[in-house]
């Protein structure tokens, strides 16, 4: 499955998960329940930690090009 | 380069890693059962060397590969999944629903939230020094992405310290990019905190 959704033209990979890295979790219920948190809270930022303008700058400057092109 | 030469290269790659301090996990092989790169673990975090015997045999490639959805799947209780999948209850779990449910969840985040954690994630994760590659869900989600950078043991000139500047760089990005991970789904209360380990400009987990 993973090998189908690699991007076309790249090399591909052996999808092993001995090979993928994961979260050292300490607590997995309480990281289903954080997951499960933020899932219901979708409809906020999922991202809050970058407060800097420069998302508003590229999305407003993407939406100009795109408005220029039209 | 010929074929012992690409034997010779994996062999120096190999003193390469033990010197490095690293663990070998595991031996890549081709369907032939040419050794053509190692699986290698450095703390609590995987890293892969492999080269291409029937491409550039000069060339070989270190990767770090992290798991968004593994990570979800990991943390998934069965219920979950039967939910997210609309399976019956007395249908029983197995990896590959797991994995399915995963993308699932990934793919059910809004468009804004997706755009916004791609956006993230590569401003973490862009570097002079490697380079990047996701693998996506069929919603536009990231499932995996890798962080990878090339060696080249069978040129003169190569040296330990090469190699190992190599390695720093590709895992100290791979983990800015799981700490973005783990910070996006609000995860960092409960991974281990040596998450930090041997990485001088980590930004959100202390």
């Amino acid at each position: 499955m993973t090998k189908q959704r690699e991007h076309a033209g790249e090399r591909m990979i052996d999808d092993d998960p001995d090979q993928v890295n994961v979260l050292p979790f300490v607590d997995q219920k309480e990281a289903r329940n954080q997951l499960v948190n933020r899932l219901e809270s979708d409809d906020e930022d999922i991202v809050d930690i970058d407060t800097s303008d420069s998302y508003d700058f590229a999305t407003e400057l993407r939406s100009d090009f795109k408005s220029h092109l039209e | 380069m010929s074929g012992a030469d690409f034997d010779a290269a994996v062999d120096e790659l190999e003193g390469c890693i033990e010197r490095c301090g690293d663990t070998i996990a595991d031996t890549l092989h081709t369907d032939q059962g040419q050794t053509i790169g190692f699986i290698a673990e450095r703390n609590s975090w995987t890293y892969v060397v492999h080269g291409d015997p029937g491409g550039n045999k000069h060339q070989f490639t270190v990767e770090f590969r992290f798991g968004v959805s593994n990570n979800i799947a990991n943390i998934l209780e069965p219920a979950d999944v039967r939910d997210l999948l609309s399976l019956d209850s007395s249908t029983s779990i197995n990896d590959q629903h797991l994995e399915d449910a995963a993308i699932e969840v990934l793919d059910s985040m809004r468009p804004a939230n997706q755009e916004k954690f791609r956006y993230h994630l590569l401003q973490e994760i862009c570097d002079s020094n490697t380079s990047y590659n996701f693998i996506e869900t069929p919603g536009g989600g990231i499932e995996q992405f890798h962080i990878s950078g090339d060696v080249y043991p069978g040129r003169s000139g190569f040296t330990q310290a090469e190699f190992a500047r190599t390695v720093r760089s590709v895992i100290s990005v791979g983990i800015r990019g799981v700490q973005f991970v783990a910070t996006a789904f609000d995860f960092e209360s409960v991974v281990d905190s040596q998450l930090d380990t041997d990485s001088p400009d980590l930004r959100y987990i202390q």
